[in-house]
């Protein structure tokens, strides 16, 4: 059949608009997935590979209080425990030498670099830190400025001491790193910060396996539990005890995430099939006479069929050549995306084998099983009606008829109107596609609109402080008190009791390591500047003594319910019994527990002290935040009372938490926005495809229209108008749909992925947002099949043949 | 009965016997052929002439196999072509009918020449090679062969209707249907394909059925099968036994050439 080959070259040459609509459509798809599963295994697989490289530990602690070398010796010589080794952690506080501004750090120690046992790290320049020399970790190189030469001045406490950079260093395997990290020697550390002991265990066992390793976590929490020690899992992000080495950091997360974004693919490889089959629908359908004419001059079914699958073919194998360097670029950018993330160092242009295979079966097969319907359906028109294709077409449809009866409106709208309906099934397949497109980037807009609305407005609602401290031991509520008052722009200030604590059902006899892991806020009950959102039950009031307010996701995770009774447990072994009263929602924190100011001081003491300052300042900007933290760090310091580097949530402003707790979110959500950009342009292809066919399709009409007065504007109108009609149906229908989806995303599924709750708040922006994009999208693609039905000549469209 | 050519009783070229075609429109019944019998002897040049939408053109597309008839049979060169399923008759047309279209319906992405070689590739006999020298044979008689490689777009409606005569030809086929074949050619070009047609009956001794509202043209063929209402008012068997048509212009080249056969016969 080789002169019907000729037919399909002319076809794909001559018609190029038709060949990139069709070849786009697949490729985008093809993209899409190609972007997910070679992203998903090339990070998988670097992430497993560095991860193996670094030789992971099996179980990671965090232990209070820190183990001493005889405990660690103690802990080695429990059964299945082949190694340990203890590091050393601590936030300080640091700045460049000569510079003004402290800024919050960590610092890092081993016993020994050169003999390093698990989670290794490596020296990328430099030295490794030695006798009163630092070494900075990478990801701060970028970050903070601090480079190997450096000297930098550290404090801790109310000591100052300077040091030189001497190396860069960074861990081997996949690790997230938050904020600027140093690293010490231990002797150095010990100098730094006064303490000689290990807060962070690793253990390995000779080998892995499940059941084996849990054995040996119960057995070392028996031992902990001997020595007065707490310990607590401290794997990213779910606080995992037992780390299986074949599942590195943040595997659950990079699974959820792929999985969404494998949904979305997937969907636009479904849109893509479609979009093929109405094309091929279009093409069988405008060439229904030459099928005729083949088949009076002698073709079976399938020598005519054949042709066009061959075609078909051939759009997929453009396809293919498009999207395989697409989506290998696409999926590299994705991994360095998520290895800056994690830390994790990869290079150059990788390609992933499975989503080659996977691309090219997407863009071979999936557009010939489309084609078939479209094609049996045209192989079955017989002869007589195929060739007997003159005049214009009769067909009027029920849209017609409700149009013919309208009064009053004019008929060039009435027109449009019709011919957008014209062809139902192929209208019904576009609009599908547009109004998937609309859905899904409502939805990322509206997700996008709730982290901002958790992580701002509701925060920010909720905390209604702009400066916030801790100290490093208690002091006196009144010194406190008075010291902030004193200081310019302060408007209010209260100071509360914030400690670590274990809590579990009063039932329940002693801790367990399982034990809910909390903060507990003492506050007065009338306080002014914490303000939650209740979901359950009432906040403290005045007269309470043995109540608590608990937050909402350690009480869904725990079942706890209001009326329930808790035992609190501190880290002195201290324990309050209190009765939930409450159940309060707080995106700063999700595992709180809130009882009176009063009850905390004389449970837990010390009476008449606190360990943290909230501070109201007017006016309420940044720059007066910023300020007024600074001062008031001074002015307490004057005073003896010793600062902590870092906050209760870290940073000590405000505006500094908000921006501190929008970031995670932000990596999905821009992931998210990626797809939904491409599947916009799924839709937009496929609707200026379906324009053009529509073109073609009614060449005579346009002759007939402009043989009687239509000028070339108003044949454009028409169009146009069919395609923003098409585009603002889909937005009508994509909006009551994209509420729910984003709804349901951002509560449940991006707050698992966050290990954090999102509250859904509604907004218009991006309904308006995808108004306007899809109204210019739909401009933009009727605008070219527009400007071609205007340049067709009336003598060419009426003229036979 | 003893035919022109002398053949025997039932070796007719086409044979319609009490043939029905109607069509549904709506709730009602159209009928459009009613009771059509008649024959066509090999060799035989015969117009099918009426008043428009009386039925010669659906008449046409049962002998074609295009349509089909609701009663009655239709055997062509003693096949049945009523009772052939829809992949059995485009194979059957492709080595035993010509069809001449009134748009020509050259496909508009090939060639002529490939458009004339189409029919042979759907057929499967002959090599590539001997389907082109064929092809262009084929032009060249219908003196189109300097236009072998043109699009139908780039050429003259007179040009493309005769290389529609040509794809035709391509598997000498011994039956040719036209469906009004010069309706949209000027007079002069309407006459250079009447006598292409004259030519392939009178010296290939094909068999040649032609729609036309032409009355000056129809005249001219020796038989006449006039419908009128769906019915046969005058099947014209006696007329073709007394007339003869000349051409009126010997500017065509005389046919020669393949005689159906791979190997070329000599001018």
């Amino acid at each position: 059949m080789l002169t019907l080959l000729s037919k399909v070259w002319f076809e794909l040459w001559q018609d190029k608009t038709r060949t990139i609509q069709v070849t786009l459509v697949i490729a985008l798809g093809a993209i899409g997935v190609g972007l997910v599963i070679g992203g998903r295994n090339l990070v998988a697989g670097a992430v497993s590979e560095s991860w193996q490289t670094a030789q992971p530990p099996h179980i990671e602690l965090s232990v209070n209080p820190p183990l001493t070398d005889d405990q660690l010796d103690g802990l080695a010589r429990i059964e299945g425990v082949a190694e340990v080794e203890g590091l050393y952690n601590a936030s300080v506080e640091w700045r460049l030498a000569g510079s003004q501004e402290w800024q919050t750090g960590s610092l890092k120690a081993r016993e020994d670099y050169g003999r390093q046992k698990m989670a290794l790290d490596e020296l990328l320049s430099g030295e490794w830190p030695a006798r009163n020399t630092l070494a900075i970790g990478v990801v701060s190189v970028g970050e903070a400025g601090v480079t190997q030469g450096d000297r930098v001045e550290m404090r801790f406490g109310d000591t100052v001491r300077t040091f030189d950079v001497v190396g860069t260093i960074d861990s081997v395997g996949p690790s997230p790193v938050f904020g600027d990290v140093f690293y010490a020697d231990q002797r150095t550390f010990t100098r730094i910060t006064g303490r000689d002991t290990v807060d962070w265990v690793r253990i390995r066992d000779l080998a892995f396996e499940q059941a084996r390793v849990e054995a040996t976590d119960l057995r070392i929490q028996d031992y902990f539990e001997d020595i007065g020690v707490d310990s607590v899992g401290v794997q990213f992000p779910f606080q995992d005890r037992i780390v299986p080495p074949e599942t590195p950091p943040a595997a659950a997360i990079l699974n959820a995430i792929f999985l969404l974004l494998g949904v979305i693919g997937v969907i636009i490889v479904i849109l893509g099939v479609f979009l093929v089959y109405n094309s091929v629908s279009a093409i069988v359908s405008q060439q229904v006479g030459q099928i005729g004419v083949m088949k009076a001059i002698g073709a079976n079914s399938w020598q005519v069929a054949w042709s066009y699958l061959v075609l078909v073919l051939s759009y997929g194998v453009l396809a293919a050549l498009i999207s395989i360097p697409i989506g290998a670029l696409a999926a590299t950018g994705l991994q360095n995306f998520f290895a800056g993330f994690l830390n994790l160092e990869v290079g150059g242009v990788s390609v992933d084998t499975t989503a080659v295979l996977v691309q090219v079966a997407i863009c071979l097969v999936a557009p010939l099983l489309a084609a078939l319907v479209p094609l049996s359906a045209g192989m079955r028109i017989s002869v007589r009606e195929a060739i007997s294709t003159y005049g214009l077409s009769g067909a009027v449809g029920m849209v017609d008829r409700l149009a013919a009866r309208a009064r009053n409106v004019p008929y060039s709208l009435l027109l449009t109107i019709g011919n957008t309906f014209r062809n139902q099934r192929r209208v019904l397949i576009v609009e599908v596609a547009l109004v998937v497109a609309g859905t899904i980037f409502m939805m990322v807009v509206g997700v996008n609109d709730a982290t901002n609305y958790t992580f701002g407005q509701k925060l920010a609602d909720i905390h209604n402080y702009q400066v916030t401290l801790s100290l490093e031991e208690t002091a006196r509520v009144r010194e406190l008190e008075n010291t902030a008052r004193r200081l310019t722009g302060v408007s209010a200030v209260e100071s509360w009791l914030v400690t670590p604590a274990s809590a579990r059902p009063a039932s329940q006899p002693e801790t367990e390591v399982t034990d809910a892991r909390v903060s507990v806020f003492g506050q007065p009950p009338e306080t002014a500047l914490y303000r939650p959102e209740l979901q359950a039950g009432r906040w403290l009031q005045p007269d309470d003594v043995k109540a608590a307010v608990v937050g909402l996701q350690v009480s869904n995770d725990r079942g706890w319910q209001v009326g329930d009774w808790l035992t609190l447990t501190d880290r002195n072994d201290q324990e309050i019994n209190v009765q939930v009263v409450g159940i309060l929602f707080d995106p700063a924190i999700n595992s709180s527990v809130h009882v009176p100011l009063s009850t905390l001081q004389r449970e837990w003491g010390p009476f008449g002290k606190a360990n943290t300052v909230w501070v109201q300042t007017a006016p309420a900007d940044a720059n007066t935040q910023t300020a007024v933290a600074t001062a008031l760090e001074g002015a307490l310091e004057g005073r003896g009372i010793e600062v902590a580097p870092s906050s209760t949530f870290g940073e000590n402003t405000i505006a500094g938490i908000i921006e501190q707790n929008g970031q995670g979110p932000n990596i999905i959500i821009n992931l998210l926005v990626v797809m939904a950009v491409v599947i916009a342009l799924v839709g937009g292809v496929g609707l200026s495809g379906v324009l053009s066919l529509s073109v073609l399709e009614r060449r005579r009409e346009i002759g007939v229209m402009r043989a009687i007065g239509a000028s070339s504007w108003q044949v454009i109108r028409l169009f146009v108008g069919e395609g923003v009609l098409l585009g603002l149906i889909s937005w009508l229908i994509a909006l009551p749909l994209s509420i729910p989806a984003a709804y349901g995303l951002a509560t449940r599924g991006l707050s698992f992925a966050l290990n954090q709750q999102l509250s859904y708040n509604f907004t218009l922006l991006g309904a308006a947002l995808w108004l306007v994009i899809i109204t210019l999208l739909a401009v933009l693609a009727s605008l070219f099949p527009a400007r071609s039905a205007a340049r067709v000549s009336v003598r060419e469209s009426l003229a036979y043949q | 009965m003893e035919h022109r050519n002398g053949n025997r009783k039932g070796d007719y070229a086409v044979e319609l016997r009490d043939v029905h075609k109607s069509f549904r429109v709506g709730d009602e019944e159209l009928p459009i052929l009613q009771g059509i019998s008649t024959i066509v002897e090999p060799g035989e040049f015969v117009s099918i002439v009426g008043p428009s939408g009386n039925g010669k053109s659906t008449l046409l597309n049962m002998i074609t196999g295009i349509d089909r008839p609701t009663q009655g049979e239709i055997l062509v060169d003693g096949q049945a072509v009523h009772a052939m399923s829809e992949n059995e008759l485009a194979k059957w047309r492709g080595r035993h009918v010509g069809v001449i279209f009134q748009f020509f319906q050259m496909l508009p992405s090939l060639s002529l020449l490939q458009n004339v070689v189409l029919p042979m590739e759907f057929l499967g006999a002959d090599a590539p090679k001997e389907r082109h020298d064929r092809a262009m044979h084929l032009l060249e008689t219908v003196g189109l062969a300097d236009q072998a490689g043109k699009l139908p777009g780039m050429v003259s409606g007179g040009q493309q209707q005769r290389a529609a005569i040509a794809r035709a030809l391509a598997n000498d086929p011994p039956l040719l249907v036209a469906d009004e074949p010069t309706g949209n050619l000027d007079s002069k070009t309407a006459e250079q394909v009447f006598d292409i047609f004259h030519s392939l009956v009178e010296e290939e001794g094909k068999t040649l059925l032609m729609v036309t509202h032409d009355a000056h043209l129809a005249e001219r063929i020796p038989r006449q099968i006039r419908i009128v209402n769906g019915r046969i008012v005058d099947d014209g068997l006696r007329q073709a036994a007394s007339r003869l048509a000349p051409p009126l212009t010997n500017s065509m080249p005389n046919l020669v050439g393949f005689n159906g056969k791979l190997s070329p016969i000599a001018a």
